[in-house]
């Protein structure tokens, strides 16, 4: 009986204060839609089969994730705040007509049950319906060939629902606690409390700055570190929160101080232009500052996932150079044995002879293997891929690469071969260099796998290998030093005696071939289609592991995959701008009557109309543009360690990055300046029509 | 000449479809000498608040005009209007109109700063307020942790800081329990014998048999006006609810008479 009475006093109680609470709602759907995205990217095979990258953005989407789900708490307790503020007094007069406090609580909890429900079930909605959409595309355009399975989205939906169920009980909890603590009166009243004066506003701005400036500092740092930002794992996520935490700390208070400050300046404070600015700034800040805190904080988020997918998008060709650098390339990788299955070997030569190929095929056979890197000295002895790795992939969760180096040692033969120079080695020495520089003068001896030092030869006439076309492991800028040694035989080099060195563990040898195709691009696809079928068939694979594309083919699915990464960030761009500016607007809706009362009284004190109408402009344009202008601060401090993300898994051409968040930024503005426009029109209308009656 | 001229003074309300017009003042005139204390009194709907709207300039009206120090403001264009309204013009209303986003300081000094005022100058002037009023503990407050009458006094303030040339009340003890309400009414009182012009529109009777004339208006005309002549407060009193009691009834009578 109560029940059904408290349930429809509930549904009752949402539909009558549909302007409150659609805002709330509005913001719970937004943050519970991005976070089922991000979360179900997260774990979507479809990025983590990405030629490259694919880790570091499975792992940038996680963090992601993670931080809208912690960042939602204060978000939606500040727009629950505001609804409860609001509805106060009408908890007051259920109370005045015999409602004990106590026995409010349930239909409170009926009220955030359905809000949660709604929230809940049109965030996944909306979500998933998205999510399903770019995938569908990605499919599309990537010929299906990369099998989904349902079973992450549920994944990802029982996540976020669990999570905002814990963030829904926390609302509960605060409303509840603020039902008990009020008097009825207190309840009747609360909607026109002033503002609540600030306990500590000097310490918590100069906090807020303090901590802003060493999140800014971290960025460069880890900028100039010249390794990829997930060997500094901690520090950027200390740095994230860092940023997140003094947005709020400088909205909130910060500018409340600021104006504060400029109110005790008298002869400043008390001239028309400043004084009523000034003042109603302060209230503003007061009642909105974590709200545009928030709308600060996503937006830099939208902002970070614009540009990444922008640069991808616009890196393609550059990544498909470094990882696909051959028209038709197959590599062979050794599973077990000390060397390369020969007899496979022969049998790839065969097939490319037997399409005619073999006059444009070029083999190079090479053994990779990460080593301990100590100032100076390279030591293969220590097994280091045991002590950091463990299934291949790192053992610690923020993993050191400091003093890892990681090693592919070439023939001498070869090495003359593709450089066309006959340097000699004696059986002590070896050379050593980076793919484009050459000789480099840092390392001064290595260790072999037998504890045997090594000699460097060190002449000024060795010539780079810019030539060589292999499959890239690790890009440039990637953090992970690389190295080639030139040896005079491999195997004797590496030693007979690898056991518990397998090919996932310490050594692992490549036979590659190269074929350049000047053909048209379909008989290219299908040329490669014919010897992937017939090596399958042929090849055995009990020893070897065989992958082989053509660049065509790659390059279909490399573009099809960024088309659509960044389809769905300009598409999550996109519901978060309308979605915070909708907030941003029924919050301006609801504040006009309060404002319109008080501009009211101004201009019967003697403001003109034109008076009020550049104060309410200023106001409008302060509480739109602070949050986007601070995002692209953040966003510019944010650069260097977006650059080593970037130059890590994606692209290193400064240009394109700087052009990317140039582009993201604006696009960005230019959409949420004409929902400005078109929302701050009805405003003012609103405004002067009030207060010309 | 008169600090204030009213002449013949007209306002029609019309909606869209114009047959339905609204007479809410018809042809009033009076005027208003240099320290007059004047309640306007009449029943809800009589026309009362659109003349004070009139003469705030709040409000322009269909035909007439309204001369203060002999300037025509029905004539002042818009964009000037609003100063003229802050230097001549004072106001206190029936539910204060405080800013709450001001302290009561503030809210005092608003007039001031809208004027260009130097701060000393505001700060003496205000000095100069306080014993009268005694505001001057909570001038740091904001409107909403002082109580109704204070607010009262904080919005006579702000309507007296800047020495307007007539204060206009709009019901002020109309939000006020008793006491706030004669406190406030002995203080208009003693600033009107400082020489200050107030006009006062009320309900009250006992707030009204504190000036020195009442005008009674009914149907947007002048019914009745009374003149204090020699009448204590009491006197005045019982006058006023005599004639309010003829004015409700049906047959008004074009009384003139001045109080014994």
């Amino acid at each position: 009986m109560k029940l059904k009475l408290y349930s429809k006093l509930a549904v009752s109680s949402i539909i009558k204060n549909k302007p409150l609470f659609i805002p709330h709602i509005l913001s719970g759907v937004i943050m519970t839609a991005v976070f089922f995205i991000l979360y179900a990217l997260s774990g979507s095979s479809a990025i983590e089969q990405l030629p490259a990258g694919g880790v570091a953005l499975v792992v940038l989407l996680k963090y992601s994730a993670i931080l809208i789900g912690f960042f939602s708490i204060p978000f939606l307790i500040y727009t629950n705040t505001t609804l409860f503020k609001n509805r106060a007094p009408e908890f007051g007069l259920y109370n005045v007509l015999g409602i004990g406090r106590i026995a409010m609580i349930p239909l409170l909890f009926l009220e955030n049950l359905l809000t949660y429900g709604i929230v809940i079930f049109s965030g996944l909605f909306i979500g998933s319906l998205l999510f399903k959409l770019a995938e569908t595309i990605l499919i599309r355009i990537m010929k299906g060939d990369i099998s989904y399975s349902l079973h992450l989205n549920l994944n990802a939906a029982a996540v976020t629902i669990v999570w905002y169920a814990f963030t829904f009980l926390i609302l509960f909890l605060s409303d509840s606690i603020k039902l008990l603590k009020n008097s009825t009166v207190d309840l009747l009243r609360t909607s026109h409390f002033g503002d609540n004066p600030l306990k500590h506003p000097r310490l918590s701005t100069i906090l807020g700055m303090l901590i802003l400036a060493c999140s800014y500092l971290a960025s460069f740092w880890v900028g100039s570190r010249g390794e990829s930002p997930t060997n500094h794992s901690l520090t950027c996520f200390n740095l994230t929160c860092g940023i997140i935490i003094s947005t709020y700390l400088l909205f909130v208070t910060g500018s409340i101080y600021f104006c504060q400050k400029l109110q005790q300046n008298s002869e400043f404070y008390f001239t028309p232009k400043h004084f009523i600015t000034i003042s109603s700034l302060k209230h503003r800040m007061h009642r909105n500052g974590s709200g545009l805190a928030s709308i600060c904080i996503l937006a830099t988020f939208v902002l970070l996932t614009l540009t990444f997918s922008f640069a991808f998008y616009r890196g393609c060709s550059t990544m498909l150079n470094s990882h696909y650098p051959n028209d038709l390339s197959i590599v062979m990788q050794a599973k077990e044995d000390t060397s390369i299955d020969n007899s496979n070997a022969e049998t790839i030569e065969k097939t490319l002879e037997s399409h005619g190929l073999i006059s444009q095929a070029s083999s190079l056979l090479s053994a990779t293997a990460t080593s301990a890197y100590l100032t100076g000295i390279i030591d293969m002895s220590s097994n280091v891929y045991s002590q950091e790795f463990q299934n291949s992939r790192p053992k610690k969760f923020f993993p050191n690469n400091d003093d890892l180096v990681d090693i592919r040692v070439i023939s001498l033969e070869d090495y003359n071969k593709l450089c066309k120079t006959d340097v000699t080695l004696d059986d002590n020495t070896v050379l050593i260099m980076s793919k484009s520089s050459g000789y480099t003068d840092k390392i001064l001896s290595l260790i072999g796998c037998d504890g045997h030092t090594y000699a460097i030869k060190t002449t000024d006439t060795i010539p780079p290998l810019t030539e060589l076309k292999y499959n890239n492991t690790y890009p440039e800028g990637s953090g992970i030093k690389e190295c080639y040694v030139v040896v005079p035989d491999i195997s004797s080099f590496l030693g007979t005696d690898v056991t518990g060195k397998t090919s996932y563990g310490y050594v692992t040898y490549y036979k590659e071939y190269d074929v350049s195709l000047s053909v048209s691009k379909e008989e290219q696809l299908s040329i490669g289609n014919a010897i992937v079928s017939d090596l399958e068939a042929s090849i055995d694979h009990s020893s070897s592991e065989l992958s082989c594309a053509t660049r065509v083919e790659k390059s279909d699915k490399l573009s099809g995959l960024s088309g659509g990464l960044l389809f769905l960030a300009f598409i999550v761009s996109l519901i978060f701008i309308l979605m915070a500016s909708l907030i941003i607007y029924y919050k301006q809706i609801s504040e006009g009557y309060e404002d319109s009362t008080q501009f009211d009284i101004m201009r019967k004190v003697g403001l003109s109309l034109n008076g009020i109408h550049s104060t309410v402009n200023f106001q409008l344009l302060l509480t739109f543009f602070s949050p986007i202008i601070i995002s692209g601060l953040h966003l510019l401090f944010l650069t260097p360690i977006l650059y080593r993300l970037l130059a890590f898994s994606i692209v290193c051409n400064k240009s394109i990055i700087i052009m990317t968040t140039i582009l993201s930024f604006c696009t960005y503005s230019i959409i949420y300046f004409s929902v400005y426009k078109f929302t701050s029109n009805s405003y003012l209308k609103r405004i002067a029509g009030k207060s010309n009656s | 000449m008169s600090l204030l001229e009213v002449n013949s003074l007209k306002k029609i309300y019309s909606s869209a479809f114009k047959s339905n017009a609204v007479t809410a003042l018809n042809n009033i005139s009076f005027s208003v000498e240099e320290g007059e204390y004047i309640a306007i009194m009449g029943e809800s709907g009589s026309g009362k608040s659109t003349l004070l709207n009139a003469i705030a300039a709040l409000d322009t009206p269909t035909s007439g005009n309204i001369l203060l120090k002999g300037t025509d403001f029905t004539k002042i264009p818009d964009h000037k209007m609003a100063a003229f309204r802050r230097s001549h013009l004072g106001f206190v209303f029936q539910d204060f109109h405080l800013l709450d986003t001001l302290t009561l300081e503030e809210n005092i000094y608003l007039p001031l700063v809208l004027n260009n005022t130097p701060l000393h100058e505001m700060k003496r002037r205000l000095n100069a307020l306080i014993p009268s009023l005694g505001i001057g503990r909570i001038l740091k407050n904001y409107p909403y942790e002082v109580s109704g009458g204070q607010k009262q006094r904080a919005a006579v303030a702000r309507a007296l800081i800047t020495y307007p040339d007539l204060i206009l009340a709009d019901e002020p003890t109309g939000a006020l329990d008793s006491r706030s309400a004669d406190e406030l009414l002995n203080l208009f009182n003693e600033i009107n014998e400082n020489g200050q012009t107030i006009i006062m529109v009320t309900h009250s009777i006992s707030a009204a048999s504190h000036a020195n004339r009442i005008l009674f208006i009914k149907d947007g005309a002048i019914f009745h006006q009374i003149y204090r002549g020699t009448a204590s407060n009491d006197e005045l009193y019982n006058t006023i609810s005599k004639t309010l009691t003829v004015l409700m009834s049906k047959a008004p009578s074009p009384i003139r008479r001045i109080a014994n």
